[in-house]
């Protein structure tokens, strides 16, 4: 390809930069509207894959005085003990037996009993040296709760309990702070090490200042747990530790440039003691040889560094998730249950599927009609613009013929502006979306509907299989990213083809 | 067919049994006559009568509806549905309505017109050539305009000197001097006379110019032709 036809088309693109700006901006927009959705779509068919762990059917058999210990999913946040019971009755109440799980085992319809207990899971995320100076420092849980319209963390009275609780085990508050966590801090970012001489300092900063915004001092415990959707929460904390070797590492010193601790007149300098993410699946509920099966299919990388931490109740089986083989069933199973199991907390978590299911179906819709219009803008707009200049083209495509232009060169002519504007959209869309991420995910997400953090947190989990088939469908629909941008080439190269079966004088309408 | 005559190193047309038609109307039929090198062809006859239809059927826009066109060009025969090589790279052709590349200045117009035949090393003198040409056509300082900031005569000499700066054997205008005044009329006279020189076939419509007329030395009625 010679220079002066080189020049020559970047002249010719230049000359018509109005149309191929126009072109160009369409085309980021929808790109960047269809990376967006990928995204979540993503996010979402990633982890309902792993929901698709379990089963059709699921029945949660939770004793009800064991709540405190294993949070069910429907109570999650729900205060923590009943009116009617002390602290100590929570306490000693009893877990599900061997026996009992046999009860069920043997209802008709029961497929298979799961059965979980409590856990603290510490991930040592690649790198032994984490927690070294452990017993210098206090261990702070940084959390932000983003939660917006349906849920507000119940502050006052999880604190109020917080402190009955402690009083009540005769613990220090700081012990059993991190089974509470379980309970409300549904988003959880990172766990901050910081001197224990200014803990108290950072503390009053964080939490006098933006309601739901906090720090909790967790001087022994630590509870580390999964979120599939960690991307956008690492981002998060990246963003607001400023680490001097730009490198952000657990156990690294930096400043929290946060406006918020300025307010203290201090300059806060901590220790990312790890990364606290929350517990996504299962959440303290949940088989153990499950569990490690999801964690080594999520992080396959991390087996060496990741712990399980059964606390002290081990081997009392605190839940049991009750697998049904027909949802239909589920009535009669739990009826059953309660009978064998009076005392006990069961729920038809295929109810709350159901739910779920309802919320993720609008997401789809709303996905769906997002995606649609996308495309359809693209397509309109796009061959709007072209047959605005259609006529100019083909005017131009007969010119070419009778300058003599061999065939590849008048099609470079017409596909090689095409190919820059998609590689410029391509770039400008990724750009964009870099700084869109974060707010896609804060906003965005959840403002497809409100409640929807909360499922896709709590619920999205028990979705039926039957659900995921839509899903997959929709994933499908996602695939086709690539033939948009293979068709913003191709199409002025079905109309170099359409104008090549022409005769010059069709093409230059001379009579 | 008989066979035709070659004449090495020379450039001849020869039209044979040329027709056109449109449906049922006929424009021209059984059209036969020879051009030789050095014929400055005027073809004449009242608007409609299919002056630009032949122009184009010759300078390889539209093909005819039956009959034959041969071209010889230095020597060696093509016909007008030969594909081996590109004829057109021979002729230079000028329309009635001019149309150009909206994107380019015309000075890209007129180096995309030839950009097969030109290596990149040349493009410096050419852009002398064009500015040269431009200036004898009374075309001053529009080299970098685009075409939709020309005037229609100015567009239609801009044409003409897109035609002429491949130096072709054949050079094809149609009606070139239509629409201009009488000084830009003359230019273009001149630069035909001048193309003369280095151009072996010229072949030009021509409706009510005398003067243009008056340079050729051939005449075709094309309405003998109906």
């Amino acid at each position: 390809m010679s220079r002066t036809f080189i020049f020559l088309i970047i002249k010719s693109f230049l000359g018509n930069i109005r149309i191929q700006t126009i072109k160009t901006l369409l085309l980021s927009l929808v790109l960047i509207i269809l990376i967006s959705t990928q995204s979540i779509n993503i996010i979402l068919g990633t982890n309902l894959q792993k929901i698709a762990l379990m089963s059709e059917s699921v029945i949660e058999v939770v004793p009800v005085k064991g709540r405190i210990y294993s949070v069910s999913l429907d109570t999650i946040a729900i205060p923590l003990y009943k009116d009617n019971e002390t602290i100590g009755d929570l306490i000693k109440s009893p877990f599900l037996s061997r026996e009992d799980i046999k009860y069920i085992e043997q209802i008709p319809g029961v497929e298979k009993v799961i059965t979980g207990n409590i856990i603290s899971l510490e991930i040592f995320w690649g790198y032994n040296k984490c927690f070294d100076s452990y017993s210098k420092d206090s261990i702070l849980e940084f959390y932000i709760s983003q939660l917006t319209s349906n849920y507000n963390i119940p502050r006052e009275e999880v604190l109020k309990n917080l402190e009955a609780l402690s009083k009540e085990l005769d613990r220090p508050i700081e012990n059993i702070s991190f089974e509470l966590a379980k309970g409300f801090f549904t988003r959880v970012h990172n766990i901050l090490s910081i001197d224990t001489d200014i803990a108290n300092d950072v503390i009053t900063v964080f939490n006098n200042i933006v309601e739901g915004q906090g720090i909790i001092n967790k001087t022994q415990d630590i509870l580390i747990s999964l979120d599939m959707r960690n991307i956008s929460y690492v981002n998060y904390s990246i963003n607001k530790v400023a680490i001097c070797d730009e490198r952000v590492e657990i156990n690294d010193w930096g400043e929290i440039l946060d406006s918020r601790s300025n307010i203290s007149g201090k300059t806060v300098r901590v220790k990312l003691g790890g990364i606290l993410l929350p517990n996504y699946l299962f959440d303290g509920v949940i088989d153990r040889e499950l569990l490690k099966h999801i964690i080594t299919n999520r992080f396959p990388f991390s087996n060496e560094y990741v712990k399980i931490v059964y606390n002290e109740l081990e081997n009392k089986k605190q839940v049991a998730y009750v697998i049904v083989n027909d949802t239909a069933l589920i009535p009669e199973v739990i009826e059953s249950i309660k009978q064998i199991l009076p005392s006990s907390g069961v729920t038809p978590l295929s109810q709350s599927a159901i739910i779920s299911s309802a919320s993720v179906k609008s997401m789809e819709a709303y996905l769906n009609t997002l995606y649609t219009s996308s495309i359809l803008i693209f397509l309109l707009s796009f061959f709007s613009i072209e047959a605005i200049d259609f006529t100019r083209r083909k005017k131009e495509f007969g010119l070419l013929k009778i300058y003599g232009w061999k065939g590849w060169r008048i099609k470079s002519y017409y596909i090689l502006p095409s190919v820059i504007i998609s590689l410029l959209s391509l770039v400008i869309a990724f750009t964009v979306y870099g700084y869109l991420q974060n707010f896609l995910f804060d906003y965005l997400f959840s403002g497809i509907k409100g409640e929807l953090p909360n499922y896709l947190y709590i619920r999205i989990r028990l979705m039926i299989k039957d659900d995921l088939t839509t899903i997959n469908t929709l994933r499908t629909m996602f695939d086709i990213l690539p033939i948009l941008i293979i068709s913003a080439i191709a199409i002025p190269l079905i109309i170099t083809g359409f104008f090549n079966r022409k005769t010059l004088q069709e093409v230059l309408h001379h009579e | 067919m008989n066979r035709v005559p070659i004449s090495n190193g020379r450039t001849e047309i020869y039209l044979q049994s040329v027709s056109k038609y449109y449906g049922p109307n006929t424009v021209f039929r059984d059209l036969s006559f020879e051009i030789e090198s050095g014929t400055v062809l005027a073809v004449i006859g009242p608007s409609g009568s299919g002056k630009t239809t032949l122009l184009n059927i010759i300078g390889l826009i539209s093909p005819p509806s039956s009959g034959r066109i041969l071209y010889i060009i230095d020597g060696k025969e093509y016909s007008d549905n030969n594909r081996e090589i590109n004829l057109r790279q021979y002729i230079g052709f000028s329309f009635q309505n001019p149309i150009f590349i909206s994107s380019l200045n015309v000075t890209n117009n007129l180096i995309a017109s030839i950009l097969e035949e030109t290596k990149p090393e040349q493009i410096n003198r050419i852009k002398k050539d064009i500015n040269c040409l431009l200036k004898k056509l009374g075309l001053n300082n529009i080299e970098n305009r685009k075409p939709h900031r020309l005037s229609y005569g100015q567009k239609k000499r801009v044409d003409i000197a897109r035609a002429l700066i491949k130096r072709p054997k054949i050079l094809i205008l149609d009606e070139p001097t239509a629409n201009l005044d009488r000084e830009n009329a003359d230019r273009v006279i001149n630069v035909i006379e001048e193309a003369k020189d280095y151009i072996d076939i010229i072949i030009f419509s021509v409706n009510r110019d005398e003067k243009l007329m008056s340079i050729s030395n051939k005449i075709l009625d094309i309405t003998k032709y109906k």
